[in-house]
């Protein structure tokens, strides 16, 4: 998995490429902590090449969600393709977490 | 559906009442033949009354295009052919009214008795097994009523002579009734071959009818008696098998050497398949029924499940009808696994009745209880993963199992689908997100 981390109007985005799995998904989930722990007040995680996620790559969307809810600060998760977008509607997560259809909506709206 | 229903009833409440009819129209002639030897008021008030049910039948035969040759003899049956013969409704024959022998011709009557006995069975729910009971004894009954009526007309027809049974019994002056009941208790007393020889014959013709009464109630005897015997055997056959085939389960099972605890797990599970499906694993049973039949029964069986459960609440009809048809009946005996950790999900399940513990390691606390209309085991087969907990029956649990290529080939031919999943899972978001942060994966 690679992850990428770009700074768009002091919005950290995060992107994560390939599969988030449960080998994945703890990489995925340090390199998250970092900014929670610096207290980025916005955050969008992007995951439009995101190929697919299990449900350890749903327990990091929950966690990171969760995190910065706790610490007052706002994030949303962003375009991601058909068969992710299948996974967190069927398991619910589309309702937990906040997800945009594009980049640039989850930006304008933060 | 109604319609069919409703002409079924129609047709059930129609040879009912045909049926009740004959019997009462049949021993009602034969009764004023033996008996009263002349028309009376209320007797002919009576059987026209009947005639005009069964001519009114004929219309509706007719109306329906039933064949020329049944016509002709619900005509035959129906018409009252007597009517012709009013005017001369003094002429005798043999002492009897010649209306009286003209009005014998309904006992052709007796062809619908045994027919619609026959046809009951299959417009009804009746067990064919009472059907057959009802049937003996209606032939005893037409039967005794028969010979009754026989008896006494032969002693008629003779001119009571001085050694005839009416005579020897002293009832030549006594009332119809009071002479039809002697009839009817030697007749029976006779055909049941108890014959107390209280009433004997002592003429010729009076020796023929015992003779030939006998010989039938003899007949008669063995006939219905063996056939009773064989019908009461087999009124509960589906139970008798149904228990045979647990038995021999359970001698097959204690000869593998099966611990008693499991062997009586099995003895208990098929004690609640036999309360609650008489014994029919249903899925396999209605594979058998054409699809539309399938549907109509499948949709009643999960009717409460269609109600309760989100999955069918917010599905379109044509969507229900898909699910439905999709999906499996399972029963669970309490403590029996519905989905085990390790293993990789390859369907989800609805709970139609019942609780689902779900157990981290075998024979742990519950980690969370699932309740009829809950679903689960959606996610390991949606990410292909194994699961990480244990699904385990808490009590006996009624379930419906979705496999993964009906899951995925209704996904795609019924886009909706994945809305419908989504707009349920949202309800279920809380349970969800708590057992993935517990790290359960079902």
């Amino acid at each position: 998995m690679e992850i990428k981390v770009n700074e768009i109007n002091d919005i950290v985005v995060i992107s994560l490429e390939g599969k988030l799995d449960s080998t994945t998904a703890p990489e995925a989930e340090a390199s998250i902590n970092v900014y929670i722990e610096k207290k980025v007040p916005r955050m969008v995680v992007s995951l439009k090449e995101t190929s697919y996620v299990s449900s350890a790559g749903l327990r990091v969307f929950l966690a990171t969600a969760k995190r910065m809810t706790a610490a007052g600060c706002a994030v949303k998760f962003c375009c991601p393709n058909d068969i992710v977008k299948e996974i967190l509607d069927i398991s619910g997560f589309s309702a937990i977490l906040d997800v945009k259809p594009s980049q640039e909506e989850a930006l304008n709206e933060l | 559906m109604r319609i069919v229903e409703e002409q079924y009833r129609f047709l059930k409440a129609r040879n009912i009442g045909i049926l009740i009819l004959s019997v009462v129209s049949v021993i009602l002639v034969a009764f004023q033949f033996a008996f009263q030897h002349d028309i009376t008021i209320a007797g002919s008030i009576l059987l026209y009354s009947i005639d005009l049910f069964f001519i009114i039948n004929i219309l509706l035969l007719y109306k329906r295009g039933s064949d020329s040759g049944a016509i002709i003899f619900h005509i035959v049956a129906a018409f009252p052919f007597d009517v012709l013969f009013l005017f001369w409704g003094g002429w005798s024959i043999e002492g009897i009214s010649i209306i009286l022998w003209v009005r014998m011709l309904r006992l052709i009557r007796l062809k619908y008795i045994f027919s619609i006995i026959n046809n009951l069975r299959y417009i009804s729910w009746i067990n064919p097994g009472y059907l057959r009971i009802s049937k003996f004894f209606l032939i005893i009954i037409i039967l005794g009523h028969f010979v009754a009526c026989a008896w006494y007309v032969a002693a008629y027809f003779s001119g009571f002579p001085a050694n005839s049974w009416v005579l020897l019994s002293g009832i030549h002056e006594a009332g119809h009734l009071h002479a039809y009941l002697r009839s009817l208790y030697w007749a029976v007393t006779t055909l049941t071959t108890v014959g107390y020889g209280d009433i004997t014959p002592h003429l010729d013709y009076e020796y023929i009818i015992a003779i030939i009464t006998m010989a039938s109630g003899a007949f008669m005897y063995a006939f219905i008696i063996g056939n009773i015997a064989s019908i009461i055997s087999n009124l509960d056959r589906q139970k008798a098998s149904f228990r045979s085939k647990v038995d021999t389960m359970s001698i097959y099972l204690k000869k593998r050497g099966i611990p008693r605890s499991l062997n009586n797990r099995i003895k208990n599970y098929y004690e609640y398949v036999w309360l609650h499906h008489r014994g029919f694993d249903e899925y396999y049973f209605l594979r058998e029924l054409p699809d539309h039949l399938q549907l109509d029964v499948l949709l009643h069986l999960t009717k409460e499940l269609l109600v309760e459960t989100p999955i069918f609440k917010y599905s379109s009809e044509e969507l229900k009808h898909v699910l439905v048809m999709a999906l499996q009946a399972r029963t669970y005996d309490p403590g029996s696994y519905v989905a085990r950790a390790g293993h990789k999900g390859k369907e989800m399940y609805f709970i139609s009745k019942g609780r689902i513990e779900i157990q981290g390691e075998p024979g742990t606390a519950a980690l969370f209880t699932l309740k009829p209309g809950d679903y689960f085991g959606d996610l390991s087969m949606l990410t292909g993963e194994m699961r990480t907990a244990n699904a385990v029956a808490h009590g006996f649990c009624e379930i419906f199992v979705l496999h993964a290529k009906d899951f995925n080939r209704i996904k795609e031919e019924y886009p909706d689908f994945v809305d419908v999943l989504s707009k349920i899972s949202s309800q279920k978001s809380d349970l969800t997100a708590k057992m993935i942060l517990e790290g359960i994966v079902l």
